[in-house]
């Protein structure tokens, strides 16, 4: 008789197809079951590379070249993983910078180095070393030719290169205010935009002395405004959010009371799709799957003690937001917004401020929290947050699980130095990269706030903690702009010493160094 | 007409369209051209070759997957595991059935039938600890308590969150 057919009893083949429908938590599970599973997982490239990429906390992006076989994707991913963790790091390039504005509001993203200077009303941008396969965008904008329309002040100005967009808000006759969605490497209406212009609702409170803030993510673009009366008693914010690609008016509107001490607009940031973290004197996450409808309230995280809060900007907001034209062909990963790291900081303390690093995944595992309670930083924030000094918040970048951070050389042979440090909080690193950084497993203790207000905090998100290289990079030792990373890179902004310096009305001088990894 | 004939020698006799959803048969057919010859299928018995002739009726006059699309689901398959109402009332049968009908599906290459087996088998193990998932099977451990300490080791990052 014919022995009866079981699991074991198929082929290895139809064994490693079966598995590959698992989560990699499952995978690793079967592989501790027996000696012929754990076989399988041992010889398929398909497997290892599930557990991988979600080990790093990476998607793939669907539209990726699947011409490159399966083991050597594996092989690119580990590699790649690895080099973070390399005390030798070299010098790529440097890129001479002219007409810098001072304003140190510059950003990195998708292999271009852009900035919009609000006093001068400029905006430029240019690729970065761009690697033969990637489409580059080059452009200066002169002093009126961001938005031409008479009478018009710039409010913001968003730019997002992977989607080759630039969006201007912009107030008409100190009344009302418009956003422009345009090309960056083009003079015409974005082609992918539902109108030359977006609209704010009637309802819309309309003043003369407004602070505005834009930014977007794939296919939403949002609006933060505060304004304040004659008096300047009141003080109030609006937001309001578009799916720019859909309608040119949206009814997804939030507002509120600006915390009294507050000077600066409330931030905001999108977590994916779906999601948008509204900072007020806490962490409100909303659901923002219907434009027609004002943004729902799924939770409110209290912070430790009121707050005033902004978000680091990071490269996974715009860079990777969307299966664009140019990154197609150049990266092949985005970060996973449900384990991706958020930072925020205190605008207000100017020198040696806290920095809050958030796993975003407290804002994707909610169930069983109400979101009428506000929930309290105990039961969220210890164990899913750390918090570092760092006295210049342009030192310090995010980018999917890693924070990159230049500190103060405190040896003796410092000197003033500083020193690169890399923070890798994804789970594989933290567990599975042996003799490669230090791992910092232990709750570290904060003091937060002023003597006053203040408060000893605890946390202890896990990481692994490499300092970069002890060798000379010309960036550290000159003063610091501003320091950026992508995947592949570290960015390094210093000004040229042997220029004069400038100021608002003319342009500095400055070095882009660039480390490949 | 097309006739089947099964390891223990049963006859079976299905409309074309519907045999054509395995890619083995349909090229077969295309190499052979119109015969009244049967097929011989020697590595289907007769009580698995009912059940995805049951299969391919239900699902007769749905598009095949492409080769083409069948590339980029792999990597946008997002690991679903999903399956129709009727394909999961269809697939619930004893676990032997369910690994014959995944061979079955393998060898005569019908990639829906084989992707609702083997999703179903995922269904099973998915949320289970080793030891759920050996009785579950009926496996035997075989690993010495070193190696499996060293393997839960291995493996312990995946499980802290």
């Amino acid at each position: 008789m014919k022995p009866r057919t079981s699991f074991l009893s198929v082929a290895e083949e139809l064994l490693c197809y079966i598995l590959s429908f698992l989560p990699y938590q499952d995978i690793l599970r079967c592989t501790s079951v027996c000696r012929t599973l754990r076989q399988t997982y041992l010889s398929s490239s398909e497997l290892q590379y599930i557990v991988e990429i979600s080990g790093q906390r990476l998607l793939v992006i669907s539209n990726t070249d699947n011409s490159i076989p399966i083991s050597k994707r594996l092989q690119l991913l580990r590699d790649k993983a690895h080099a973070w963790f390399k005390v030798d790091i070299h010098p790529f390039g440097i890129v001479p910078i002219t007409r810098l504005p001072l304003s140190r509001e510059n950003i990195v993203a998708g292999g271009h180095f852009c900035f919009w200077n609000a006093p001068g009303d400029t905006a430029m941008i240019f690729p970065v070393f761009p690697k033969p396969s990637q489409q580059s965008i080059q452009r200066n904008w002169l002093p009126g030719t961001l938005c031409s329309v008479p009478h018009s002040r710039n409010l913001d100005v968003f730019m997002d290169p992977a989607q080759n967009l630039i969006a201007v808000a912009y107030v008409v006759d100190h009344k009302t205010v418009y956003i422009n969605l345009g090309t960056m490497n083009g003079d015409g209406v974005h082609p992918q935009a539902a109108g030359e212009r977006l609209f704010l609702s009637d309802d819309a409170e309309n003043c003369p002395r407004t602070f505005a803030k834009l930014k977007g993510f794939g296919r939403h673009i949002a609006l933060s405004r505060r304004f304040s009366d004659e008096n300047a008693m009141r003080k109030a914010w609006q937001l309001q959010i578009w799916d720019w690609k859909y309608s040119t008016t949206s009814g997804s509107i939030l507002s509120g009371v600006v915390p009294h001490r507050s000077y600066t607009p409330i931030d905001f940031r999108f977590l994916g799709n779906n999601r948008l973290l509204v900072t007020t004197d806490n962490l409100n996450l909303y659901s923002i799957e219907d434009m027609s409808q004002p943004p729902e309230l799924l939770a409110c995280f209290l912070m430790p003690i009121p707050m005033e809060l902004q978000y680091l900007s990071s490269i996974d907001d715009i860079g990777h937001s969307s299966q664009s034209h140019m990154q197609a062909q150049s990266t092949m990963y985005t970060s996973d917004p449900t384990h991706q790291l958020i930072c925020l900081f205190e605008p207000a303390a100017r020198d040696n401020t806290q920095v809050f690093i958030i796993s975003t995944r407290i804002f994707f595992d909610l169930h069983g929290m109400a979101a009428a309670t506000p929930i309290p930083w105990q039961h969220w924030g210890p164990s899913n947050t750390r918090v570092f000094r760092q006295h210049d918040r342009h030192y310090i970048h995010i980018n999917g699980n890693r924070v990159l951070q230049a500190l103060p050389d405190d040896t003796q042979e410092g000197n003033g130095r500083s020193m690169l440090h890399l923070m890798d909080f994804s789970p594989l690193a933290v567990t599975n990269r042996r003799g490669l950084g230090r791992m910092v497993k232990k709750p570290s203790k904060t003091y937060i706030g002023t003597d006053k207000f203040g408060k000893s905090l605890t946390t202890s998100l896990p990481y692994v903690h490499v300092v970069l290289s002890d060798r000379k990079l010309d960036s550290l030792d000159s003063e610091l702009m501003g320091i950026w990373m992508d995947m592949d890179r570290i960015y390094m902004l210093n000004p040229d010493l042997d220029r004069p310096l400038g100021t608002h009305d003319f342009p500095t001088w400055a070095k882009l160094e660039v480390i490949d990894v | 007409m097309v006739h089947l004939v099964t390891s223990d020698n049963v006859e079976f006799v299905v409309d074309k369209e519907v045999v054509e959803r395995s890619v083995l048969i349909k090229n077969m057919l295309e190499d052979v051209g119109e015969t009244d010859q049967s097929i011989p299928l020697a590595n289907v018995s007769s009580a698995v070759l009912r059940k995805v002739i049951e299969y391919c009726e239900h699902h007769r006059g749905e598009p095949l997957p492409s080769a083409d699309a069948d590339q980029n689901q792999d990597e946008t398959r997002k690991r679903t595991t999903d399956i129709s109402e009727w394909d999961q009332k269809f697939i619930t049968v004893d676990q032997e059935m369910l690994f014959e009908i995944i061979l079955a599906a393998n060898y005569l290459d019908i990639k829906s039938l084989l992707d609702v087996g083997c999703k179903t088998v995922a269904n099973m193990i998915k949320g289970k600890t080793p030891d759920e998932i050996r009785r579950l099977f009926n496996i035997v451990n075989d690993f010495t308590p070193e190696e499996e300490a060293q393997i839960k080791k291995e493996n312990e990052w995946a499980e802290d969150r």
